[in-house]
């Protein structure tokens, strides 16, 4: 690793038979000289009559025939058979080698080889004339692999395009199962292909199918199935008050019996592995329209006595709106504040009464169920409840 | 057929076969001639090894004579980059002669040159140097290493017999980005040490030498983003022709002795190689 080279030593001089290509010379006072001139050739010294006439081998590529030639290298045999070697081919003897008579003179020719191995391309000199021989010399381990082309197939001068995929080892879970193969493909859809392992467009596999296999990998398979079903559902029906100058202020009456129309559902359901994970509703039709109930509440004015109560009300339906501001966070918890919604559950109004409770507190001053009273006298029956019970009765609290 | 083995003597007489992909000798003495022969002609040693598929050379200049030779190879030849030092042999001399700082300043002058792109040769050789060359050893060690981190260029370190020293003195002054050991000579614990601490490891023709199974298993740890091949020409000439001259062409015996080495194909480590040099010193054109 470490030698020296004298001072002393001088590189000065071309002696006659040496390359003369571009050369660099240093004189004893370390003056660098440029020489000139490409003769690539050696010129012989001394040429002698035996040189005339040679019979030698030439092999090309593999090919051999036997010549004859006047000259004294290997490259004058060469330029005498019009080759010409560029850098990447093989000449043996080398070019410049003095030839006798009965020797072999081999030339193999560079050529490109475009190689992809798994999806990374190399541009590859190689002198061998076959695919097999190619990758046998580039060391290139290809048992196991897919190679796009017979590897008995013949490279040309011209070069080949040529595509390896290498065998990787590789887990795969699917069906529950884990197994390790082997598998020369260059996606993990195609990995699972090769493999057999059943999958349609559906099913979940990671990472996703167009992913470079790589060695090493685990690609799971999760089959997704889905499945459609449908179901019957109600539709509540609506409630419409209507103002009516037939009755008595205070006093509704129905007018139309509302009743609930239904739709059908479909929903899909997706079953992973065998496990339902999702169920959502796809579409849904009304096939029986709700009828809407009609309310009719009266407006007209009750007669007054002529020695009657100041105020004008009756005692029966005095109005009570005390705590009003609560009873409106109740109702609005309760109901979203919709003092006339009436979903079919059972309760009835903004505050949600149940028929018997409105009944027993007498909300039938006012109306057959709370729902069709107004906000004032559904909050004086509330208000009633309270004095008994406080808001116990109430699930929101205000 | 005439027989046209190589002698052991001189340069051998028959190229390996091509490289599938062009490398980097990142190593060379392109000035030194061996066993009283001229050195080739450098225009002759660059086609040869063009000829094989090694495209690019590092030419290292490590005394004030090879200095002047490596800053006028690398304006002529559009293939030759280069890297200049004073070689660790070569710095005890300079030192009793007292010309030590003169020849800093022709270091320094040449290492500013464009296409000299790495300091090196410089570090550490306990083998030719007694324990009284030691101490002005590795102040050269040091001055050299903060060289190259004030002008940005790469680092080639010479290590014969003074693994730890190397080490030591390299931790100590700060590694450049790019630090290389040509012609790396350690075991396994130094390649995995010089690894981690993100070093190249240039293999010359020892590599492919049959007792150099320790170098083999150095290299086995290497992995390719940090691997370089070299000559160290005229010397260290791989198998099949140990003991004959070395030069650049004789690189493809020593990039396939790596490749089986390190369990990879050809092409794959040549490219490496190559994606290598580039990165530590720089394109060549």
């Amino acid at each position: 690793m470490n030698r020296r080279v004298s001072s002393e030593v001088c590189r000065e001089r071309v002696t006659a038979g040496e390359y003369d290509v571009r050369r660099i010379l240093i004189s004893r006072n370390l003056k660098v000289i440029a020489g000139a001139g490409a003769a690539l050739l050696l010129t012989a010294g001394g040429v002698g009559a035996a040189q005339l006439d040679k019979a030698v081998n030439l092999s090309v590529d593999g090919t051999s025939t036997a010549t004859r030639v006047f000259g004294s290298t290997v490259g004058d045999l060469l330029e005498s058979e019009g080759i010409s070697v560029k850098d990447g081919d093989v000449v043996y003897p080398a070019v410049d080698a003095p030839l006798s008579d009965g020797d072999t003179v081999t030339v193999r020719y560079a050529r490109m080889l475009n190689l992809t191995v798994d999806g990374e391309t190399k541009q590859i000199r190689t002198t061998e004339t076959t695919v097999d021989a190619a990758l046998l010399a580039l060391g290139l381990r290809t048992d196991g692999a897919r190679i796009s082309v017979s590897r008995s197939q013949s490279i040309g001068r011209e070069g080949l395009d040529l595509t390896v995929i290498t065998p990787k080892a590789v887990t795969i879970v699917a069906d529950g199962k884990t197994t390790k193969k082997t598998v020369a493909a260059a996606t993990v859809e195609e990995a699972l292909t090769q493999l057999g392992v059943d999958f349609d467009s559906d099913d979940k596999v990671s990472p996703a199918r167009a992913t470079a296999l790589e060695a090493g990998m685990k690609v799971v398979v999760k089959d997704v199935r889905s499945k459609k079903s449908t179901r019957t559902e109600t539709v509540a029906h609506k409630t419409v008050r209507k103002e009516s100058a037939d009755l008595y202020e205070g006093t509704t009456k129905v007018a139309t019996e509302g009743v609930d129309g239904l739709r059908r559902v479909t929903l899909r359901t997706t079953i992973v592995d065998g496990k339902v994970t999702k169920t959502e509703r796809v579409s849904s039709m009304v096939t029986k329209a709700p009828i809407a109930e009609v309310v009719l509440v009266g407006t007209k004015s009750r007669p007054t006595t002529s020695t009657g109560t100041s105020s004008g009300s009756t005692s029966g339906t005095g109005i009570n709106l005390a705590r009003a501001d609560m009873w409106d966070r109740v109702a609005e918890c309760e109901s979203g504040g919709n003092w006339s919604i009436n979903t079919g559950n059972g309760y009835y109004g903004g505050l949600q009464f149940s028929y018997t409770t409105w009944l027993a507190y007498g909300g039938d001053d006012f109306a057959q169920r709370a729902d069709l009273a107004s906000r004032a006298e559904q909050i004086t029956v509330a208000n009633r409840v309270y004095a008994d019970n406080g808001l116990a009765q109430w699930s929101c609290k205000g | 057929m005439s027989p046209h083995s190589s002698s052991r003597q001189g340069l051998p007489e028959v190229a390996p076969d091509p490289l599938p992909i062009d490398v980097v000798d990142n190593h060379v003495h392109l000035d030194i001639g061996r066993d009283g022969a001229e050195p080739l002609a450098v225009g002759e040693a660059i086609r040869r090894a063009r000829a094989v598929g090694v495209t690019r050379l590092v030419q290292v200049g490590c005394d004030l004579d090879a200095i002047e030779f490596t800053v006028e190879a690398v304006d002529r030849f559009p293939e030759v980059l280069g890297a200049v030092a004073l070689h660790p042999n070569e710095v005890p001399r300079l030192a009793s002669a007292g010309t030590l700082s003169a020849a800093y300043d022709v270091v320094e002058r040449a290492a500013g040159h464009e296409r000299v792109r790495a300091v090196g040769e410089t570090g550490l050789d306990y083998f030719r140097t007694g324990p009284d060359g030691v101490a002005v050893q590795q102040e050269a060690f040091r001055w050299h290493i903060d060289l190259a981190k004030r002008l940005g260029k790469a680092l080639q370190i010479h290590d014969r017999d003074a693994h730890d020293d190397v080490l030591r003195v390299l931790e100590e002054e700060g590694a450049p980005d790019r630090t290389v050991l040509h012609c790396f000579s350690g075991d396994l614990p130094m390649a995995r040490e010089c690894v981690e601490r993100g070093y190249y490891l240039s293999f010359a023709g020892t590599v492919t030498f049959k007792n150099a199974r320790a170098l083999r298993d150095a290299l086995s740890v290497t992995p390719l983003s940090q691997v370089l091949v070299e000559t160290d020409a005229p010397y260290l000439t791989p198998s099949p022709h140990r003991g004959a001259t070395n030069a650049s062409f004789l690189v493809p015996h020593t990039i396939r002795a790596m490749a089986t080495a390190l369990n990879v194909d050809v092409p794959t480590l040549c490219t490496a190689v190559s994606d290598n040099s580039e990165r530590i010193y720089g394109p060549w054109s």
